[in-house]
């Protein structure tokens, strides 16, 4: 837990305070954004946290323990830290620079080792790949797994991430930003995390903290800032399209279909016929083992019968366009539609067709949860 | 021919590979400088043995060489040796925060023994501390000072903000970053500081005969005053032969150190 109790700071030669009077607390276990136009004061609260900014007054606990009592030195090894892909260090391999925090710890070599190839594999690096290459050689995405790689590296409860994916392309930043918040599921770190993109924002954050000027203007879940700003500024970083970037809050649980599944094996005439039934216009076809192949609309399989074509349900099936799984936000999945040109999205974890999403049906889920 | 080779080395130098053969390690090391010696060399005997002049014959003996040649990069390696004995850690020391205040009256100081014409500063620590070796010594340390010091802060400063603030966000020891971070991505430019203090200290060692610190600048002098082109011209091939050299090995060290390159 991180504890802020009326943090200022000012800086010499300058009236107004950077950060002024911040009173908030993080629970354990959470993600934090700070969001708010740059000058803020957003990076400078978070560096007051490690230490890097001495408050001018006020107190930051971190689980419980006021950081001034601690050597600085100690604080920031239990406490890790991220910033935009200049933070890796050029001339240093990936181990080398993941292995930084347990070096300076003193750690076995062999326990360094072992947790920089577990680290890699964390992030989706491969290590036998990865591990001995410079930054160099990475892709901006790469480097960026890599820092957060770095920052875990001791395992510290409470995490600091500075616009840790700003410099990244917007496809490459959506699939890092699902990837962290797996990551998150599991290790469940306390975390501040400072960005100017609001979208970012409502995605990432368990809660958020709007700041202008150095101030608190309003500390809330992502559902309550887009549900009811509390002043016009908040309204207006949020921005007139809300209804839109709840699709970042939803996920595809939410608004997901049952789908009717069909034994590749049945003949046609049956599959018609449960389709029919179900009043379904489209399956999805699972072969002998269970495994997903595909989809098939009911139209196909009636013109195939109409004209005794001689084939099974798994040559008619095809393969989607839009394949997503049950943790993408609604807003990933209508941006793969649409670039798609596709209607319909269908759910496939672990080779398992879980069901499907239509137009209908985010539309459906948006306004239900207005 | 050596062209080729060079350019070919330095590419591979990049890379950090260690050899794999003698053979290896000789073409990349040895093979420009052998040609380089054997230049000089050639030259030297081709004056020797083909001049009919007999002040020549009696002035340029092997003996006379090889102690000018010895003595010049005596002169060069020691001055040198104090120059980043003493500018390195000073660099270091003035790139710290808190003493960011000395580093007008460093680099100042220093900046006048590179204004003072080399020839100027013999002269005058002549008096001090005599005629021959030390003052030699002396007025090359000055000489040598500016660049490695200008460069080693120039390094030092270099280094993006950003990378030191990570390494202080995650803990870093502030002697363990100057060591592990801001000085090994500092060192290409501390490099050419070196560099270019050692070649100008090749050159400049040449006035050293003037007061009797001897040198390849022993045989320019003598062949001016004697007009006599031979000696005069193996001096000075000498001397340029020399500062190539020098600079070839120093980049080979300074791409061997520098094993990320780009």
């Amino acid at each position: 837990m991180i504890e802020l109790q009326s943090v200022t700071k000012k800086y010499p030669g300058s009236d107004i305070p950077a950060v002024n009077n911040l009173s908030f607390e993080i629970p354990e276990g959470e993600i934090c954004i700070l969001v708010g136009p740059s000058g803020c004061g957003k990076t400078t609260t978070m560096k007051m946290i490690n230490r890097l900014i001495v408050p001018t007054s006020g107190k930051i606990k971190v689980n419980g323990t006021d950081i001034s009592t601690v050597n600085p030195i100690e604080l920031r090894r239990n406490i890790g830290y991220v910033i935009q892909e200049i933070g890796l260090f050029p001339h240093m391999t990936i181990r080398e620079n993941i292995a930084i925090v347990p070096t300076e710890l003193k750690w076995p070599k062999k326990k360094i080792n072992q947790r920089v190839e577990e680290l890699l594999d964390l992030v989706g690096l491969d290590p036998a790949i990865y591990a001995d290459r410079y930054p160099r050689d990475l892709s901006g995405g790469q480097r960026q797994r890599v820092g957060v790689a770095r920052a875990m590296a001791a395992d510290p409860p409470v995490m600091l991430m500075d616009e840790p994916f700003g410099a990244l392309d917007p496809i490459n930043r959506s699939r890092i930003q699902n990837e962290f918040l797996r990551i998150q599921e599991k290790v469940r770190k306390t975390i501040v995390f400072v960005t100017h993109d609001i979208d970012e924002a409502i995605k990432m954050g368990d809660r958020i903290a709007v700041m202008r000027q150095g101030s608190l203007v309003q500390y809330a879940s992502p559902g309550e800032i887009l549900s009811d700003p509390a002043d016009e500024f908040v309204e207006n970083l949020v921005g007139k399209n809300r209804t839109i970037k709840r699709l970042n809050l939803l996920k595809v649980e939410e608004a997901m279909e049952d789908i009717l599944i069909l034994d590749s094996t049945i003949s046609l005439a049956d599959a018609a016929s449960a389709m029919d039934k179900a009043g379904a216009d489209i399956a999805a076809v699972k072969d002998s083992q269970g495994r997903f192949q595909g989809v098939v609309p009911k139209k196909r399989i009636r013109r195939a019968l109409a004209r005794s074509w001689q084939t099974t349900l798994s040559e008619l099936a095809d393969e989607p366009d839009v394949v997503v799984d049950l943790d993408t936000t609604l807003h990933d999945v209508l941006s793969e539609m649409m670039q798609a040109g596709e209607a319909a999205a269908f759910v496939v974890e672990a080779n398992q067709c879980r069901g499907m999403l239509t137009l209908g049906s985010i539309v459906e889920t948006v306004s239900n949860n207005e | 021919m050596s062209e080729v080779a060079t350019t070919l080395t330095t590419k591979q130098m990049n890379r950090r590979i260690s050899f794999k053969s003698f053979g290896e390690f000789a073409l990349r090391w040895l093979l420009v400088p052998l040609i380089l010696i054997g230049a000089g060399t050639g030259f030297a005997v081709y004056i020797i043995t083909h001049t009919t002049d007999f002040i020549v014959k009696d002035f340029l003996t092997y003996d006379r060489l090889i102690a000018a040649g010895l003595e010049h990069i005596k002169l060069v390696l020691v001055s040198s040796f104090l120059a980043i004995a003493f500018s390195l850690p000073m660099g270091i020391i003035i790139s710290r925060p808190r003493f960011k205040r000395l580093e007008k009256w460093v680099v100042g100081i220093t900046n006048v023994g590179q204004t003072v014409p080399s020839i100027a500063i013999l002269g005058l620590f002549m008096g001090f501390f005599g005629l021959g070796f030390k003052t030699a010594i002396f007025a090359l340390w000055l000489y040598a000072l500016l660049p490695i010091l200008r460069n080693t802060l120039a390094g030092i400063r270099s280094v993006n903000p950003g990378i030191i603030q990570a390494a202080h966000g995650m803990g870093m020891h502030p002697m363990r970053i100057l060591f592990k971070i801001e000085l090994p991505l500092a060192l290409k430019v501390i490099m050419g500081g070196i560099r270019t203090a050692v070649v100008i200290n090749v050159g400049t060692a040449a006035l050293a005969t003037f007061i009797g610190a001897g040198g390849f600048g022993d045989l320019i002098v003598t062949g001016l005053k004697l007009s006599r082109m031979e000696i005069l011209l193996t001096g000075a091939v000498s001397t340029a032969l020399l500062a190539i050299l020098a600079d070839y090995l120093l980049s080979h060290v300074e791409a061997k150190l520098i094993s990320y390159g780009d």
